[in-house]
């Protein structure tokens, strides 16, 4: 399996270079995906802790805008 | 110099239009010879008269780089310091997935950075992460579709202590669905290092389209 393709654009000498990630890149590549896979988790289970609580009081988003505002 | 070695410099000195009277030395007059249209008298200690003919700065912004964007990243590398602000222009702009986020690594994207983003469509998003500015925020731009932003970077031609750069970004979004206009901005740390490198990818891996032009101002 090939690795994902780079572009390396030196703008010194404008010259640009497509290759293959090296195996450092791309394991610094998944680790990053991995990261930004936890983070996207995270901010989607903060969306459905926060609806579920809605739920429970029996109240609205609005609703609730309005009892902190 | 004597009253009469004086009188043959003053005499003798010019060959031309718009020859002025100067010195390389005590006692030594020169001629420099006029400029060309619109250049103005600037103070050179490198030149042999102190004195030179220049184009003075126009505060305009001038062209460095035009990048095809290509792969799962594309990284602006070499980029002239001669600058203090960098304005980096997204044009159509799109990948060829959905799900991820547009995002600029400066150098390499290790330092804490702070993207704040609003738009027209009433999203807000504030996001401290690590290493990348966002410049349409957590928006997500359907397959294919291109957007069109413009980030500015400031003072990132300075090095020495750690360096926070401020930046921010204005242009057209498309959050949930609907087009709009947006604006972020943040602070991007680089170390102690000039800003010389930007890499642009898409958070979910996907492979860029568009391009990218720098301009230096």
């Amino acid at each position: 399996m090939t690795n994902p393709i780079i572009r390396i654009h030196d703008t010194s000498t404008d010259e640009v270079i497509d290759r293959e990630m090296t195996n450092e890149e791309y394991a610094a590549f998944q680790a990053d995906q991995e990261l930004m896979a936890a983070e996207k988790a995270k901010t989607e289970q903060a969306k459905a802790d926060k609806a579920a609580l809605l739920t429970k009081l029996g109240i609205t988003a609005d609703e609730a805008k309005l009892l902190l505002g | 110099m004597s009253r009469a070695q004086v009188t043959s410099a003053i005499v003798d000195l010019p060959d031309a239009k718009g020859d002025i009277y100067t010195a390389t030395a005590d006692n030594t007059p020169a001629r420099l010879a006029v400029g060309t249209n619109g250049q103005v008298l600037t103070a050179d200690s490198t030149a042999a008269t102190g004195i030179k003919w220049a184009t003075p700065s126009s505060g305009g912004m001038t062209l460095l780089s035009t990048t095809s964007l290509s792969g799962t990243s594309t990284a602006i590398a070499s980029i002239s310091g001669s600058y203090t602000k960098l304005i980096v222009m997204f044009d159509q702009v799109s990948q060829n997935t959905t799900g991820g986020y547009l995002r600029i690594a400066p150098n390499t994207a290790t330092g804490s950075t702070f993207t704040s983003y609003k738009d027209s469509n009433g999203t807000a998003w504030v996001n401290p992460s690590i290493g990348y500015m966002y410049p349409l925020g957590q928006n997500t731009p359907n397959s294919g579709y291109g957007v069109t932003c413009a980030v500015e970077i400031m003072d990132y031609s300075r090095s020495g202590s750690t360096q926070f750069k401020p930046w921010f970004s204005y242009g057209e979004t498309y959050s949930g669905g609907v087009q709009g206009v947006a604006f972020a901005s943040g602070c991007i740390d680089v170390g102690s290092s000039a800003l010389n490198n930007l890499t642009i990818t898409y958070s979910n891996g996907g492979t860029l389209a568009g391009t990218v032009r720098i301009y230096g101002a």
